[in-house]
């Protein structure tokens, strides 16, 4: 669609031609060959159970936690990724529906629901597929997120990629930038150019030329136009999401009922559910929890810390540093991760009900309140954090660093003064996706953990 | 199977349906434009009523005019007074426009008001309108300091009988009563239900102006706003007025959803981080940004440091039943 009026003659900045994706076909294969990939040599069977079975203890461990919600019976048959949600996508594209993958948070699923074909966040949290990638990529030192997206990929390991009709690929950071570009051997991929200096009117018309190109692509891959009524329709479903999400954490606020691990989860899980039923069971969810609260039960003890969570998204199944943080004895009453809460907070205001005034809502709620550190400057990020802080007394900020990731690395450095003038100790880990560093984590955090533990005894 | 949604509705500010209601209950028992309350234009407390909104002269029974009007009428009645007789109506606007700011436009004024409503036929008919850029929205608003100036010194002249020039302009057709759009736009209203007879007299520069601003102001947000000379007028006192829009800083996610819902396009509403007090020159206080601002808290209105309005995040649409 064209949002912009543009001189006459004047093309589209991906031009078709230039663009080998505007058939919708996958391209040559740049990187990996079908001969590379051959003598890799991948044990697709042996990955796939070693995948189920991380999923399988991870949920285990769940379901040991104490005062667990029952309404989270729902959440982890969807967390089962090769289950029941899997089966169901399969069979709605049996039935003709198109399925349109994402990389990141700022690819608009209002619009691609809109235009009926069904959008999938993928994005990996298996450490099982980083090994493949890691071979041929030549750069260990690759952030792991998309080094284990793009093995999964290479080893044909997600039921959700292999049903992927279009991918599109937001360019947030050099990582994602070549992973998008990668898989073009496998995919047809759409690049979005994301502006990173947010500086108002030429970046957004950029990136709504950019959006225009994705409609533009869905309308051609789906072969139906957008229409208003769809788009109000779309941008409802997700307004009711991101309002359930709201009161889910809203009753976090008031009382410890809920495991921060169940709620990073249930976030998560709207990356690939069917958003209205997700939806109805976050409603769900959050009356038993109402309930638990009026009957004053809490699930930890009143002296646990009350941790934030911070940094670079955590993908499930790694539950590595949420797990090691909550088995020490604290909670995490908060997250700022755009793999959870900071996907879901921002929601989609509608001005005007004008077709224009609904995609210029959605295009500008992709981009502007966004606080991803591949902004420059990102000065909202620390008053959003010091906001959750004060709103959810946080008593200690943990700042996940994924190996690799310049981006949080660098905001973690300057967040951490912010924090250290305001009294909040914070304490940054770099992690990778293998368990090899779990001892390693573990140890550090708990240290840290004691000693905001210390701080709060003294106060 | 439906499930009770757990959401306990904050009710938004919904700043917009009172805003219309204001609007229309001020135009029809204060302004009397349509009905013309008689008692209005005839008592002598009552027939020399001005606000600092626009308004007109000619309309049957509209007892109000606009401060513009004083100003021009002044004027043009000679220098023999020393103009000293425009001090009272001058502290009275001052009076009235440091009370409550450019609410006059927002809220009160009759050609705000069908600019608002030329917007919401507009929306409603799914049309979207036309962006101004940032730099023609300045432009735009200081051509209204432009007419205030050719106003004041057209009437001017006007009074000062050895410049000749009251021979082309009679009394009753001060320079800018010639071309406001207000007068022809009411007569023909007065006209539609008869009220005012066909045959009253309209200038044909006034008509041709209003035809002008109807079709634009249906297209581009408020654009009369953006030029009015009573406007500039106001905007001089805006920022000092006692009912402002006070930003939370700390709370902007600077989403844009302000700038976007702002008719004026108002750019320091969303860039403000610093200041508190965000009311712009040019705001009509709408407060259409506080009803859609999403954080809670962010924007709010407030009247002698207390606070009337704030803004709220957003209520979920109510999901339709699904049959089956
Ligand atoms: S930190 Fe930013 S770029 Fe990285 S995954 Fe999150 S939203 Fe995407
Ligand atoms: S975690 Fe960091 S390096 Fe990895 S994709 Fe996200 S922003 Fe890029
Ligand atoms: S700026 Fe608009 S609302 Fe204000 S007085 Fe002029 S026409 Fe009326
Ligand atoms: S709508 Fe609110 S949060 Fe968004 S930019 Fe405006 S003031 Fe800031
Ligand atoms: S700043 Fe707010 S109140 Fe003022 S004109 Fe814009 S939307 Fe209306």
């Amino acid at each position: 669609m064209n949002l912009i009026s543009k001189k006459k003659g004047e093309k589209n900045v991906q031009d078709e031609k230039l663009n080998p994706l505007s058939s919708l076909k996958a391209s040559e294969k740049r990187y990996v060959s079908d001969k590379i990939l051959n003598n890799l040599g991948i044990k697709k069977e042996q990955t796939l159970s070693a995948m189920k079975k991380f999923i399988e203890d991870e949920i285990k461990k769940l379901q040991s936690m104490s005062q667990r919600a029952q309404s989270m019976a729902y959440f982890d048959d969807i967390a089962r990724y090769f289950g029941t949600r899997a089966e169901e996508v399969a069979k709605f594209k049996d039935a003709g529906g198109h399925v349109v993958g994402s990389l990141c948070m700022f690819v608009p699923n209002e619009i691609i629901a809109a235009s009926g074909a069904l959008p999938l966040r993928l994005g990996s949290g298996f450490h099982e597929t980083a090994g493949p990638a890691n071979v041929i990529l030549g750069d260990a030192g690759l952030c792991p997120l998309v080094k284990s997206t793009l093995g999964m990929r290479m080893a044909a390991c997600s039921p959700y990629f292999e049903m992927c009709d279009l991918l599109v690929a937001p360019t947030p950071c050099d990582a994602k930038l070549k992973l998008g570009e990668i898989l073009q051997d496998f995919v047809p991929v759409l690049m979005l150019n994301l502006p990173r200096i947010k500086s108002g009117a030429v970046n957004r018309r950029q990136w709504a030329e950019e959006i225009g190109i994705l409609m533009d692509k869905l309308e051609l891959l789906t072969g139906k136009k957008i229409k208003r009524k769809d788009m109000k329709v779309s941008i409802e479903k997700y307004q009711r999401a991101y309002s359930a999400y709201r009161e889910l954490m809203n009753i976090r606020r008031e009382a410890d009922v809920l495991w921060g691990r169940d709620a990073l989860l249930v976030a998560q899980l709207s990356y690939y559910d069917d958003i209205e039923r997700w939806t109805q069971n976050v409603h769900k969810l959050v009356a038993e929890l109402k309930q638990m609260k009026e009957e004053g039960k809490t699930i930890i003890s009143d002296e646990a810390p009350r941790i934030m969570l911070a940094g670079s998204p955590i993908i499930w199944p790694n539950w590595k540093i949420p797990d090691i943080i909550e088995e020490s004895d604290a909670l995490i009453v908060a997250d700022e991760l755009c793999s959870a809460t900071r996907a879901l907070s921002n929601p989609v205001v509608v001005d005007e009900n004008t077709k224009r005034g609904m995609i210029d809502a959605v295009i500008e709620r992709y981009l502007f309140p966004c606080t991803c550190p591949c902004f420059s400057p990102n000065l909202e990020r620390d008053d959003n954090l010091l906001n959750r802080i004060r709103d959810y007394k946080v008593q200690g900020v943990i700042f996940h660093v994924l190996k690799g990731c310049h981006l949080n690395a660098l905001d973690a450095t300057r967040i951490k003064g912010i924090l250290e003038e305001e009294g909040i100790p914070m304490f940054t880990i770099e992690s990778e996706y293998v368990m090899g560093d779990y001892q390693q984590i573990k140890l550090r955090l708990e240290a840290f953990l004691e000693m905001v533990r210390a701080q709060i005894d003294i106060i | 199977m439906v499930i009770k949604e757990s959401v306990n509705h904050v009710r938004r500010p919904k700043i917009s349906e009172w805003r219309l209601i204001v609007n229309i209950a001020w135009l029809f028992v204060i302004n009397s434009v349509l009905f013309g309350v008689f008692y209005f234009s005839t008592h002598p407390l009552t027939k020399n009523i001005f606000w600092p909104n626009l308004s007109t002269r000619f309309i049957v029974n509209n007892p109000t005019t606009s401060f513009l009007y004083q100003i021009q009428s002044r004027f043009a009645s000679g220098q023999e007074t020393y103009y000293v007789d425009l001090l009272v109506p001058f502290m009275i606007f001052i009076l009235l426009v440091v009370i409550l700011g450019r609410v006059w436009c927002g809220w009160l004024c009759p050609i705000g008001f069908i600019q608002n409503i030329l917007l919401r036929i507009r929306k409603a008919l799914g049309i979207p309108y036309k962006d101004v850029s940032p730099k023609a929205t300045m432009v735009l608003n200081q051509m209204g300091y432009v007419l205030i100036f050719l106003i004041a010194f057209l009437s001017f002249a006007v009074g000062v009988t050895f410049l000749g020039m009251h021979n082309f302009w009679t009394k009753s057709e001060l320079p800018f009563e010639s071309v406001a759009p207000p007068r022809p736009i009411w007569i023909f209203l007065q006209q539609l239900v008869g009220l005012e007879s066909w045959d009253s007299v309209i200038p044909l520069s006034s008509i041709i102006v209003a035809i002008l601003v109807i079709v634009l102001s249906f297209k581009i947000r408020h654009f009369w706003c953006r030029i009015c000379p009573a406007g500039a007028l106001m905007s001089l006192l805006n920022r000092r007025a006692l009912v402002s829009i006070q930003k939370d800083g700390s709370k902007c996610t600077k989403c844009r959803i302000c700038l976007r819902a702002c008719p004026m396009d108002i750019e320091e509403i969303y860039e403000e981080k610093e200041k508190d007090n965000v009311t712009h020159e040019t705001c009509i206080h709408c407060y259409r940004c506080v009803e859609l601002c999403p954080e809670d808290g962010c924007l709010s209105v407030t009247f002698m440091n207390k606070t009337i309005a704030t803004s709220k995040y957003p209520r979920a649409p109510k999901q339709k039943e699904v049959v089956g």
